[in-house]
């Protein structure tokens, strides 16, 4: 039996990130399984962005490696990254805000969406996108500007904008960010169900309850370093993690 | 080729000396663009315009370069704030279409540029000061006065502001706007009114380096252009925003240029600052004391 | 937004049509070096947009270019080259430099680069003056037939013929891109760089095809000026006004689409004809400049925005 069935989707060992003295990231280790839901919490400040956009390739790591499939991603571009098969929504939504929702996937789908689509799907890009934005709940406003969608709508977009990519690992940084309670669950809903497309999920986020219902791992970072990893129920439990957010 | 150490040393010194003088003239584009990201590239223009006020002070009042430099001021300092108010309400609040931001600039550069064609002509106007073409020898040395005055008071001019951001209020209030502009405005600042003023003290300097300008040689009105890829070089090459920096980089920059008029003719000179600002880009973005 | 490529081509046509038979009726001679001028700059906007207007890289150096894009032509002259295979020279010339100095600068933000093709300009420029076999300060005569090869007309409508032709191919190559993968991804670097590269668009890759393809065709642009004139010299072929025009019009015109600088270049470049006629050059120049700033602080889309607003689109 081949050991790759036991390999991490993604595997980022040792990583180091430093801004001029400041210690961002310190020997952070995080493997994510293909299909896996893995929650990433933390106080402000501890790293969870940084770490995220230095997996994603938009920050260069001062210290470690990432693996994707066992493949050295360390050095490529973000672009590159995200062909290989990872893909992130933004903290603020950041739309192209001259296209239409539609030609906001449709550019995505040019660029990224032909990596490791089936043989038999032959779809134009136009009707995938159209596809996405059915998915996303999104359809009627596939000719607005994406400039002058409402809060939820835009998340919803980040999300579909990633998804469009293909990709196998989806970075979700704080997407559920000042949404109201239905809001939430809505999207909530949205980026639990890619597991079913087998993407993995990272999901960064403040809301606990939305973080307990989605993980099936719990990742802790506190002022750059990993203080917990594993089962959710008793990550929360871990005397470490509550004086974190509670003691000071 | 025999290179005559006498040469030499003299070429040393006025590219030093005129180093200084360039690093007054980049001062304000090292506020302007190294601190607060504004890319006035029609600075260069006002510094002329700078020259021209001198030059008209000086003939209609007799004052000297130096002291309408410190008149025209006021008046600089208001264009200023006049000029960012615009700025900041048309591009950054919007959140920097930086295309259309310089092509403001741009546009402002021709308007000074044919303002003052229309004021004065095209014709090269220069200054008769006292010490215009007396020099001072040291040894092997001919420093001409109209060359080191102006020195002299570009570094103390570069000093005092550099002072100034250290030890001032105003002054750390635009460092730190600089830096972190959400931190700024959560303490209560308005950091769209020290910004202005930021602005307002780019152009100052600009208007004091044009009045000094005009002491070192003689002007026309598209004269500005020449020294747009100095000033910015300077500012690349210092560090974006580092005081000391650009006055070493302009100093480096101020002898590359010398040894070329020296060495290989004049006609070369204007392709020192622009090409080592290109190499300064490719190879060291972050200038030679930037982080 | 939907394209007729039918449309297009039909109104193309019947538009060149036009054009191509003005030297058959039109009597004025002076009426083809005005239209020259035009088609000029109708060339050089549209190249200029490209990388400007699509991408939001603005090059101040599109003087440079077509300097590069006539003393490259002027090279091929010198060695006796048929005027075709000079043209040729132009475009490849112009269109190495573009991509060398994109490769060198276009890692960096976007200010830098500007600031970098300005550099470039002036560095070029005295390279050339101090070059002896591109004729120096002084520059180089170019020995011109009177009539024209093809044997209908004067040697100036020969030359508007082929400005025609490039302007044609610049408009179609300028509308292909824009309503191509290239164009939409230009659009996202333009609207957000850092997102559409970390959303999978490869911006450094697609900012190089723009910065070469624009510069091919500002050198296009000049390839033909030294033949009209009869002479290339430094000042002459770096002139500023390319530089400011190349910005202004497209500005003006509205840099979303390929019409916006074929506007602005046909406007701006007939008032200034007419306002060099009856005024001065530099008068000319301040216009440009002062045109240019009301257009950008107070209509930002141009003209093509301000009609797509009156429409409620």
């Amino acid at each position: 039996m081949s050991s790759e069935l036991h390999q991490p989707l993604v595997r980022a060992q040792g990583i180091t990130k430093k801004f001029g003295g400041f210690i961002a990231l310190h020997q952070v280790d995080l493997d994510i399984a293909p299909g896996e839901r893995v929650g990433l919490i933390g106080p402000n400040g501890s790293g969870k962005s940084t770490l995220v956009n230095c997996i994603s390739g938009m920050l260069k790591i001062d210290e470690g490696n990432i693996f994707l499939t066992g493949n050295n991603i360390t050095s490529l571009a973000p672009h590159a990254r995200v062909h290989a098969g990872i893909a992130r929504s933004f903290q603020i939504p950041r739309p192209f805000k001259s296209m239409t929702v539609l030609e906001n996937i449709r550019v995505i789908l040019n660029f990224s969406g032909e990596q490791r689509r089936e043989a038999s799907d032959k779809k134009s890009n136009e009707d995938k996108a159209i596809e996405i934005l059915s998915g996303v709940g999104l359809l009627q406003k596939k000719d607005s500007l994406s400039g002058s969608l409402t809060q939820v709508e835009m998340r919803k977009l980040e999300l579909a904008r990633a998804m469009s990519a293909n990709p196998r690992l989806l970075i979700a940084d704080e997407a559920l960010a000042g949404l109201s309670g239905t809001e939430v669950d809505e999207v909530l809903q949205l980026i639990m169900g890619m597991k079913a497309q087998g993407v993995s999920v990272l999901m960064i986020e403040h809301i606990m309850s939305a973080v307990m219902k989605f993980s099936e791992r719990l990742v802790v970072l506190v002022a750059g370093n990993k203080i917990a990893d594993g089962n959710p129920q008793e990550v929360i439990s871990n005397p470490e993690v509550v004086k974190a957010y509670l003691g000071e | 080729m025999d290179i005559s150490f006498d040469l030499l040393i003299n070429a040393l010194v006025s590219g030093l000396l005129l180093g200084g003088f360039y690093a007054a003239l980049s001062l304000g584009v090292s506020i302007s663009f190294g601190m607060l990201d504004i890319v006035n590239i029609a600075h260069p223009t006002v510094v002329i315009l700078g020259a021209y006020f001198a030059w008209w002070l000086n003939e209609n009042y007799g004052l000297d370069p130096m002291v309408a430099g410190i008149v025209m001021s006021p008046l600089f300092f208001l264009m200023g704030i006049l000029i960012y108010r615009i700025y900041y309400d048309r591009f950054e609040k919007e959140g920097g279409d930086s295309l259309r931001g310089l092509a403001f600039f741009f546009g402002i550069l021709f308007i000074i540029e044919m303002i003052l064609i229309l004021l004065f002509g095209v014709d090269y106007r220069n200054v008769n000061v006292s010490y215009t073409d007396a020099t001072i020898k040291f040894g092997l040395l001919n420093v001409p006065y109209r060359l080191l005055i102006p020195f002299v008071f570009s570094v103390s001019l570069l000093l005092i502001i550099r002072w100034a951001f250290k030890k001032t209020y105003f002054g750390r209030a635009v460092s730190a706007v600089a830096q972190d502009p959400l931190a700024l405005q959560l303490m209560g600042v308005n950091h769209i009114k020290v910004k202005g003023y930021a602005f307002g003290l780019s152009l100052v300097t600009a208007g004091i380096g044009g009045a000094l300008l005009i002491i070192i040689q003689s002007v026309q009105p598209a004269a500005g252009r020449e020294y747009i890829g100095l000033v910015f070089a300077i500012c690349v090459l210092g560090g974006m925003g580092n005081l000391m920096g650009t006055l070493f980089g302009a100093m480096i920059l101020g002898v590359a240029e010398s040894f070329t008029a020296t060495f290989a003719g004049p006609s070369w000179s204007p392709a020192v600052s622009f090409g080592l600002l290109l190499l300064t880009l490719a190879f060291r973005p972050q200038g030679i004391f930037g982080k | 937004m939907t394209h007729n490529n039918r449309n297009f081509y039909f109104s193309f046509i019947v538009a060149l049509g036009f054009l191509f038979s003005l030297p058959f009726w039109v009597d004025s001679e002076y009426f083809f070096f005005a239209a020259f001028s035009v088609l000029q700059f109708v060339i050089l906007s549209s190249a200029w947009n490209i990388l400007g207007g699509f991408a939001g890289y603005v090059n101040f150096g599109s003087a440079a270019f077509f300097a590069i894009g006539s003393y490259a032509a002027i090279a091929g002259y010198k060695l006796g080259f048929p005027q075709g295979i000079c043209i040729l020279m132009g475009v490849a010339a112009a269109g190495i430099i573009g991509f060398a100095m994109g490769y060198l600068t276009l890692r960096l933000k976007g200010v830098f680069f500007s600031v970098a093709t300005l550099a470039m300009s002036v560095v070029l420029f005295t390279i050339v003056t101090n070059t002896p076999f591109l004729g120096g300060a002084r520059g180089i005569y170019v020995i011109v037939p009177r009539e024209s090869p093809i044997g209908v007309g004067q040697y100036v409508h020969w030359l508007y013929f082929l400005m025609v032709g490039m302007a044609a191919i610049a408009i179609v190559i300028s509308r292909a891109i824009q309503y191509s993968w290239l164009g939409e991804g230009l659009k996202a670097i333009r609207d957000d760089e850092l997102a559409a590269e970390g959303l999978g668009v490869p911006t450094l890759k697609l900012k190089l095809i723009a910065t070469t393809i624009s510069g091919a065709l500002m050198g296009l642009a000049g390839t033909t000026f030294p033949y009209l004139i009869t002479y290339i010299e430094p000042t002459a072929a770096f002139n500023l006004s390319f530089a400011v025009n190349s910005i202004a019009m497209p500005i003006i015109g509205g840099i979303g689409s390929w019409l916006g600088p074929l506007i602005g270049a046909v406007i701006l470049s007939s008032i200034q004809q007419i306002a060099s006629v009856n005024l001065s050059s530099s008068f000319n120049l301040l216009i440009t400049g002062g045109v240019l700033v009301l257009f950008v602080t107070l209509a930002p889309n141009g003209i093509i925005g301000f009609f797509k607003k009156r429409d409620g689109k």
